[in-house]
């Protein structure tokens, strides 16, 4: 009976974490009559962090017309819309937010004020996703970069993590086309019944940005059920699939009980003290390191190519290391 | 339908454990922290060509989850203790 109760908290943890990927989602209504901004068509673009999966797009033409998004219940997202006139030149933007406790994805490095035309990078969620042994999945997304103001951009990269797994696909398309709108696919063969996040990496010039891989967007889907899965009929001269049928009947849970478990997470998740831990995740999360300095401090190319840049990617396993060994000894030492 | 009852029963006595927690008002962290952070952050980016901010922020985050994780385990437990017969 008391290894029974050490159980307990431990099957409670793993389902909390289980809900965690899997949250329901409510619909928004968003019309672009509101946005006043014009133009013949208009996109919306709605972002959540990477903790839970993203809803996204809403496509409208011709202006002005409402659109449907999804966002988490409870949780928050920033819309970003567009303006895009046939002649495709000119693109005006706005960013607003869903809601007073949403939170705020900023997209400054790539997000013009909004009465600039400089650059734009819209992401559309993979489509296509049913063939049998695998899953093809188009991942397709327009891109319009002005190189007065990016000029040290040397490609873009599209990444495809796996979630529930250790597997990851990526693409890069290098060079790009500047100043001119480019609509660009990929095609990934994804295993089914995965879950995957989707990264797109805007690749700059290391001389002159910290990082050589910036993060711009990233959404998670998931590969459904394989449809093809074969079910026996249950007939007089077909035994085994009504044993089939039978187990499946006892011991395949259904959707929906599966289901319920994303409305703790949805519940708990704003609330005390599991809010506390997620609040402060969000915070550190969003803190910008490429946001305006209170110093600087004058690097050299040559000595930080030769130095402090490896120096730097050998730190990065040091320091996962430590942790590891940190973990371990907390790990050791632990009193429950 | 025995997997699927468990799962519904599983839920039904995580939503009673979880109702009281239910009642508080959502968490709404200080707006001095959230500037406190981004202030933080001008300070430590141009640190970053030198020492991956990224790296250790993840880290931070990793640790506050893990020792989240054991505290709310020993909550758990304790409560359970507090069950007669068990000990």
């Amino acid at each position: 009976m008391k290894r029974l109760a050490k159980l307990i908290p431990i099957v409670l943890l793993v389902f909390f974490v289980l809900g965690a990927n899997n949250v329901k989602a409510a619909d928004i209504q968003l019309t672009c009559d509101h946005l006043d901004m014009g133009g013949t068509s208009c996109y919306f673009f709605a972002d959540e962090h990477s903790i839970t999966y993203t809803e996204t797009d809403g496509f409208i033409n011709p202006y002005p017309d409402t659109s449907s998004l999804q966002f988490h219940s409870g949780s928050g997202g920033t819309v970003n819309a567009y303006t895009y006139p046939v002649d495709g030149s000119v693109y005006d933007w706005q960013r607003f937010t869903v809601g007073s406790d949403y939170y705020f994805v900023d997209r400054t490095n790539f997000s013009p004020a909004p009465t600039s035309t400089s650059t734009r990078i819209e992401s559309i969620l993979p489509v296509n996703g049913s063939i049998t042994a695998s899953t093809s999945v188009d991942v397709s997304f327009d891109y319009y970069v002005n190189s007065s103001e990016f000029d040290d951009i040397e490609g873009l990269k599209i990444k495809l993590t796996q979630v529930d797994g250790v597997g990851s696909q990526e693409y890069e398309f290098n060079p790009i086309t500047l100043d001119s709108l480019e609509s660009v696919t990929h095609n990934f063969t994804l295993p089914t019944n995965t879950i995957w996040e989707l990264n797109f990496y805007l690749e700059r010039d290391p001389s002159f940005f910290i990082n050589e891989f910036q993060l711009l967007y990233n959404s998670r889907f998931s590969i459904e059920t394989d449809p093809t899965e074969e079910i026996i009929e249950c007939d007089i001269t077909s035994i085994a699939g009504c044993i089939q049928k039978l187990l499946l009947f006892l011991f395949r849970p259904s959707d929906a009980s599966l289901h319920v478990f994303t409305n703790l997470y949805s519940q708990i998740k704003t609330k005390p003290p599991f809010g506390y831990g997620f609040a402060i995740q969000e915070e550190l999360t969003n803190i910008d390191l490429t946001s305006d300095p209170a110093y600087e401090i004058p690097t050299f190319t040559p000595l930080m190519d030769l130095i402090f840049t490896p120096f730097r990617t050998a730190l990065v396993w040091v320091f996962w290391f430590i942790f590891l060994f940190a973990l371990f000894k907390r790990f050791s030492h632990i009193e429950l | 339908m025995i997997i699927t009852g468990f799962l519904y029963l599983l839920y039904a006595v995580i939503q009673v454990i979880i109702s009281p927690i239910l009642l508080f008002d959502d968490v709404v962290l200080p707006v001095e922290f959230s500037t406190s952070l981004a202030t933080g952050g001008t300070y430590i980016a141009p640190l970053d060509p030198y020492v991956p901010i990224d790296t250790l922020t993840a880290i931070l985050i990793v640790l506050i989850y893990i020792e989240g994780f054991i505290l709310l385990y020993k909550l758990i437990m304790w409560g359970i203790k507090k069950i007669p017969t068990i000990n």
